[in-house]
């Protein structure tokens, strides 16, 4: 069934590629006869060294549609297949534009567009980039040059030299062209299976060998898309070299994640066969291994950690708030970790921790009706001791940091009221109320004092 | 087999409007409210909840949560939709931690970029209660405002709950809100 219902996704891509094909246009714009190494542009930015390596596993990656990078400035010739693809593009972007989530500010828009055009050269104006509010590790480049940054990307990255690395990536999917080459793969491969389906048919063979030929069909799409993944791994790496990042950056984030991942002792990286990107370690240790090519261990690189964190600084309070409502309590709770010993604002991180627990909300004994976070889908582990014990912890741990902020009183003053202890509870609250400009929440918080006095 | 059709497509179109009058004077609410409404408005029941909207639920509505129990939740997702990973009412929470299963609640059927602009409390005839303002935009960019009023009676959670789109809707019917809402008694 889960086959049948892939199959049945290739097949609406394929009939949706067949409506923006007009008759006789089938082969891409520009063709290059038969090199499989990109050439032109991407050689041009990257600093015209080769792009793929003897020293990496992916080498003999094929490029059946042998297209050339897209040059600067230009867009599909109007009657290909891929400007119809671009059509498609430009109507997603339109309401990418006025997205609820996006985010508009303009010195975090400005900061990232920097990145993207000190590292995309000729391209900078054909890439426009859209931060978005969403909570997850992820960026996104359509084929019209429409990239998408996740604030979940944002709330990871440690460095300028860590985003440079994804933004690189992306970027390395648009030069690439690799919406039109994945389009015309799904297309051949779904054409390929219907020709063969038939003939198997014709031959009489029992059912089951259509669906082995499917699966094989299938594994052939995710294997292509996941050879477009290493190649702009490979651009983004060599085009954070050149711009003097430091490349070893690029195999920790991966590293990161894997860490943050493996905290949950459920996870599981699924089957290679239907993966859209590689392995994590895959990643980790081909990017080690191209840091250390392209840059000598005893040369000084750019990580621009401080204007990094100057830039996201303003926002990680938020989105620290919105991965905490994932529920993911296990790998919310490493990825915290990770960031309480990378030191920036450690405070905000301690209060985000008390947060988790205080909102989580288990106690040994009655964890089932005690358990805030169930609608998040925190699994239901009893705890060793009562969250909110934990929680307030962690907000004491977090008034002793730098700069703590008035709204771990409140905090202290909601878990206090959960323990049962109503004194503490209004102490807090009135410490917070006394701290706190202007709190939108006076006037209730107020009236709770009263109340329970 | 075409009137076996037709009775067929009858009863889903049938399925479908379950919207009816609400006329002017006392209006019961299930078992949960006693209301006075001034005009004429329209009302779709959905059991643990009811709805009142007089250009259409997309525009605007007064939702009417019916006294949620201990581990409900607040609105329904969209079809199809699972409930799991949205909050859920538990006795014994003050008016923060309701306030804040109000917005994660927003949250976590699409309400985005969401602001409590005011909470406080005030008295639901004679029932205490608080009230919160708060503005959120849907993912098509749409920015809704919204009022909500919430008390706890016996152990229950009851939410009036009033969306609008901020241009031209919330305003137009801001002041039948506040009077409906003054009309409202807990049952």
């Amino acid at each position: 069934m889960r086959i049948g219902a892939r199959f049945v996704a290739v097949a609406v891509c394929a009939a949706l590629a067949g409506c923006v094909m007009a008759p006789g246009d089938q082969k891409p714009v520009v063709s290059n006869s038969a090199s499989a190494a990109p050439v032109g542009p991407a050689r041009l930015i990257t600093g015209g060294a080769k792009l793929k390596s003897e020293e990496v596993g992916w080498e003999t990656s094929a490029d059946p549609y042998a297209y050339q990078d897209i040059r600067p400035g230009t867009r599909p010739a109007q009657k290909s297949d891929e400007a119809g693809l671009w059509m498609v593009m430009d109507g997603m972007e339109r309401q990418l534009r006025t997205a609820g989530n996006r985010i508009t500010d303009p010195a975090l828009n400005e900061y990232i567009q920097g990145i993207v055009c000190k590292l995309a050269g000729p391209y900078c104006p054909d890439i426009r980039t859209y931060v978005v509010r969403a909570p997850h590790f992820n960026a996104t480049m359509m084929g019209n040059g429409t990239m998408q940054v996740w604030s979940g990307l944002l709330l990871r990255c440690r460095n300028e030299a860590q985003l440079a690395t994804v933004l690189g990536h992306e970027i390395g999917h648009y030069i690439r062209r690799h919406s039109i080459q994945g389009m015309h793969d799904r297309v051949a491969k779904a054409d390929f299976l219907i020709f063969l389906q038939i003939g198997l048919a014709a031959s009489g063979l029992p059912p089951g060998v259509y669906n082995i030929a499917e699966l094989v069909a299938m594994g052939g799409v995710y294997a292509f898309g996941r050879d477009h993944e290493r190649e702009a791994d490979l651009i983004g790496i060599t085009l954070l070299a050149r711009h003097g990042y430091d490349a070893r950056e690029a195999p920790k984030i991966w590293a990161q994640l894997q860490q943050e991942m493996k905290a949950n002792k459920d996870y599981s990286a699924g089957s290679l066969f239907y993966a859209s990107h590689p392995p994590q370690e895959e990643r980790e240790a081909t990017l080690t291994r191209l840091a250390e090519k392209l840059q000598p261990a005893t040369d000084k690189f750019a990580k621009n950690r401080d204007q990094y964190l100057a830039a996201i600084g303003p926002w990680r309070n938020g989105f620290l708030a919105d991965e905490l409502r994932l529920g993911k309590f296990k790998t919310s709770q490493e990825l915290l970790k990770m960031l309480y010993a990378d030191g920036f604002k450690t405070s905000e991180v301690r209060f985000y921790q008390g947060e988790l627990h205080r909102l989580r909300g288990k106690t040994p004994k009655a964890e089932k009706n005690e358990d805030l976070l169930s609608f998040l889908g925190a699994k239901k582990d009893a705890p060793e001791r009562n969250d909110f014990e934990v929680a307030l912890e962690y907000y004491e741990k977090a008034l002793k940091e730098p700069d703590p902020a008035p709204v771990i009183y409140r905090s202290i003053g909601l878990a206090q009221q959960r323990l049962g202890n109503d004194d503490a509870a209004r102490e807090a609250l009135k410490t917070y109320l006394s701290l706190a400009k202007n709190p939108k929440d006076r006037s209730i918080i107020e009236f709770m004092i009263k109340q329970s006095s | 087999m075409k009137r076996l059709s037709l009775i067929l497509a009858l009863l889903i179109l049938n399925g479908c409007v379950t919207y009816s009058l609400v006329k002017p004077g006392t209006v019961k609410i299930g078992d949960a409210y006693r209301a006075q409404p001034r005009m004429e408005w329209s009302r779709l029941d959905r059991g643990r909840s009811e709805a009142w909207t007089i250009d259409g639920n997309s525009l605007h509505a007064v939702e009417f949560i019916k006294g949620l129990e201990d581990g409900e939740i607040l609105f329904q997702p969209a079809a199809g939709k699972s409930t799991d990973n949205l909050p859920k009412y538990r006795k014994g929470m003050n008016p923060l931690e309701i306030q804040d299963l109000i917005s994660n609640s927003l949250k976590a059927i699409g309400g985005l970029k969401l602001e409590v602009e005011e909470l406080r409390p005030v008295k639901l005839n004679g029932v205490d209660a608080f009230r919160s303002e708060l503005t959120y935009t849907l993912k098509d960019g749409l920015i809704r405002r919204a009022i909500a009023v919430s008390a706890v009676k016996n152990e229950k959670l009851y939410v009036l709950f009033y969306y609008a789109v901020k241009q031209h809707y919330f305003g137009k019917y801001r002041d039948d809100i506040e009077r409906l809402f003054q009309s409202i008694e807990i049952l």
